[in-house]
């Protein structure tokens, strides 16, 4: 018994010591849980880190306070509202055992959201931040054909060649082009979106084309092309606006490709429209064609 | 050793657990959808001029226009359609500063250049104009004097709140008065032609579908236009058409007069595109980009919502698409799946009706967009950095799940750097949610 008490007063310092660390752990995590702020909280709990927006901020007079006063007279009036559950991470498509043990090895700590297009195939990666180099893979043209491979798309088929999409103040966007026997596929690339101030990749999309074997015989010019594309509105066309100088290779469905022209004309007439035409290279016949014009 | 051992591990730990389940959006159901939970506003667009009854003979302005459209800033009708030559003495008095010229007597800056392909050139003195409506028939001076004044305060608000706008420095024509198809007039319309990279404001059409009065009295018309641009440049350099969009149809007039409903590979020769139309509930690019396009004027008219008041003369606004009324804060309460089904066309004298018409249902997203704007837990300078960066990751395939998802990726990934710590990303999901877009 006393011995046991005397071991207790050797062990006080020890708690002591063990009880200090806690709370000071204990305050650590809850200066971690401020700095992870959800939209309750009142804006002049917030300290402004933005640099850019400043005066913006100092004008914008969002006040979450009186707002809150608000949501207390709200609810009777939600009733054609429908019910809302907990926000809760959206389902994983299935996806290969190989692309998340990559994505995993790139950032463990990522809550991956996987997203499909119509064709049931992953069209965007997010969740994650992910820096680069990663062993073998050391620029994103490697992550970007990597990725594409385990989406679908032959590494082989996406280009190099990094294509910049403009820079804002937070991020960069760069985007490589689908290819196929030097012939670019028509609608077709892997984009990355970095953040700037630590070249994480957290957005990745994922737009090429299950090819098939493509029809690459080139069986009309340019110029027959541009003469389909006028004589289809021989009523109203007015000229050639513009033109891919080399075909694409254009998909209508999955595994159905071949190589296409691209032109758009003017027509005018009662109603004015500017068409996007894409005619077989192939066979001359239209393929596609919609209007570009954004109402 | 330990204790930094433990601490590593908390820190870890910590964040997780916070990050996944973010105080705060438990509590949202019940609000979401309320049309009356309005966050404070962004500053006035009425600050963006100075209201001066003695506007014309006061020269520390360099003109004298009207805010917003002649409708919305008197506050009621005309006895019809506003006609050319109108006295507007009493509503053009919004004293403004035409900033960013590159010379004091044309309206051009690195952005816009303004004329009229129906009207006259403007004559300036020492750099200002002073012109009314009454007199402006031949000329279309005021038009232009609107459209280059609130495309130029649009790209100077859009700056100083985001940090950018895509179209800055592009030199974008922006024809402020168009009347003849072979100069790109559209009858009752206004377009962005992405060719072109120009902008087209026809007029509004009168009783007998004659010229009533240039769009471009309406201001927030043409900042939708230059939602569209903005859109197209964000996305400069990808290579891709969005209006390439698979999961849109088209309905169109055949050679033989009758109308079908065509995919996007389906068009025949002699098709005349009437409309068109979202697949499904889903929505489509067609759809978000409308949507998009009018959240832009959203953000620089939130004080007054509803669109084109002035071309269908009503106080609140019009543009219907089936039964879908066009402002946003009417549509706080619709689902997603309410305006596919009333945004309806008919056709062939109704046999046949097409749901999902691509401006009805942009009215859909516009109204997503604004529940999360207007939403009390959300800071609208927040949102609009948000809603700009993701315009960079919007696609030619983006349905509004996809659109959800890049907005909830944007929102997470700025948290910590530019919105002050705040994750933003389970509310933006709930409001999808609570609109009706399917996980």
């Amino acid at each position: 018994m006393n011995r046991k008490n005397d071991r207790r007063k050797s062990e006080e310092p020890r708690h002591l010591f063990l009880f200090a660390a806690l709370a000071v752990i204990l305050s650590l995590g809850l200066i971690r849980l401020y700095s992870q702020k959800t939209p309750n909280q009142t804006e002049s709990q917030l300290e402004d880190d933005s640099e850019d927006f400043t005066q913006a901020d100092d004008n914008d007079p969002t006040d979450i306070e009186e707002a809150s006063e608000e949501q207390v007279n709200m609810t009777s009036q939600a009733s054609l509202a429908p019910p809302v559950s907990a926000p809760a991470p959206i389902a994983l498509p299935a996806a290969s055992a190989e692309l998340y043990d990559f994505l995993n090895q790139l950032d463990p700590k990522a809550q991956w959201v996987l997203s499909k297009n119509q064709f049931q195939k992953i069209s965007v990666i997010s969740g994650g931040a992910i820096k680069l180099p990663f062993g073998e893979i050391k620029t994103k043209a490697d992550l970007a054909a990597r990725l594409a491979e385990l989406t679908g798309t032959p590494a082989a088929q996406i280009s190099k060649t990094e294509n910049a999409l403009p820079e804002t103040n937070f991020s960069r966007t760069v985007q490589f082009q689908q290819v196929y026997e030097g012939y670019v596929v028509d609608q077709s690339f892997v984009r990355m979106t970095e953040r700037k101030f630590d070249g994480a990749i957290f957005y990745s999309q994922f737009e090429s084309h299950d090819l098939g074997e493509p029809d690459l015989r080139l069986k009309t010019t340019l110029a027959e092309a541009k003469a389909a594309a006028l004589a289809r509105y021989s009523q109203g066309a007015d000229g050639i606006l513009k033109t891919l100088t080399e075909p694409v290779i254009f998909v209508s469905a999955p595994q159905k490709s071949e190589l296409a022209w691209v032109v758009i004309i003017k027509v005018i007439g009662p109603r004015y429209d500017e068409r996007k035409l894409t005619i077989s290279a192939v066979s001359g016949q239209v393929l596609q064609d919609v209007s570009a014009l954004q109402n | 050793m330990l204790t930094f051992s433990l601490l590593l591990a908390c820190f870890t730990n910590c964040s997780k657990s916070f990050k996944a389940i973010p105080a705060g959006t438990q509590s949202l159901s019940s609000q979401i959808l309320d049309s009356s939970s309005t966050s404070a506003p962004q500053i006035s667009s009425k600050t963006a001029g100075v209201t001066d009854a003695n506007c014309q003979n006061n020269n520390s302005f360099d003109a004298c226009i009207v805010w917003k459209n002649p409708v919305a800033s008197a506050g009621r009708v005309f006895p019809q359609i506003l006609q050319r030559s109108t006295d507007l003495s009493a509503i053009q008095t919004f004293g403004v500063a035409l900033k960013n010229r590159t010379s004091p007597d044309k309206l051009i800056s690195s952005t816009i250049t303004v004329s009229a392909s129906a009207g006259t050139t403007p004559v300036f003195q020492n750099g200002q104009l002073r012109t009314t409506y009454q007199s402006d028939s031949e000329k279309s001076w005021l038009a232009q004097l609107m459209a280059y004044f609130w495309i130029s305060y649009q790209e100077s608000e859009m700056t100083r709140r985001t940090g950018g706008f895509y179209p800055t420095g592009k030199a974008i024509p922006v024809d402020a008065f168009a009347t003849d198809p072979t100069k790109g007039s559209v009858v009752g319309n206004a377009y962005y032609s992405s060719t072109l990279n120009k902008v087209v404001l026809g007029y509004a059409v009168d009783e007998n579908q004659g010229i009533a009065h240039e769009m471009a009295l309406s201001a927030e018309v043409y900042l939708h236009e230059m939602g569209h641009a903005d859109l197209e440049w964000a996305l400069d350099g990808s290579g891709i058409d969005i209006y390439r969009d698979p999961n849109a149809s088209y309905v169109v007039q055949a050679s033989d007069g009758t109308n079908h409903l065509r995919s996007l590979n389906d068009i025949q020769t002699g098709d005349v595109l009437l409309s068109t139309f979202c697949k499904t509930v889903d929505g489509c690019m067609w759809a978000i980009n409308e949507g998009q396009a009018d959240f832009h004027y959203l953000m620089i008219f939130h004080d007054s919502t509803p669109l084109a008041e002035t071309i269908v003369n009503k106080v609140a606004g019009g543009l219907e698409t089936g039964t879908v009324p066009r402002d946003v804060n009417q549509l706080k309460t619709w689902s997603t799946q309410d305006i596919f089904t009333k945004s309806a066309s008919k056709y062939n004298s109704g046999s046949i009706v097409i749901n999902g018409e691509i401006h009805g249902m942009g009215s859909a997203y516009a109204s997503i967009l604004w529940t999360i704007y207007t939403h009390p837990q959300m800071n609208r300078t927040h949102f609009e950095k948000i809603f700009m960066e993701q315009l960079k990751m919007l696609t030619p395939n983006s349905r509004f799940q996809d659109a959800r998802e890049s907005l909830v990726g944007v929102a997470e990934a700025m948290a910590d750097s530019n919105l002050n710590g705040i994750h933003y990303g389970p509310l933006i999901r709930s409001i999808f949610t609570a609109k009706g877009v399917a996980p």
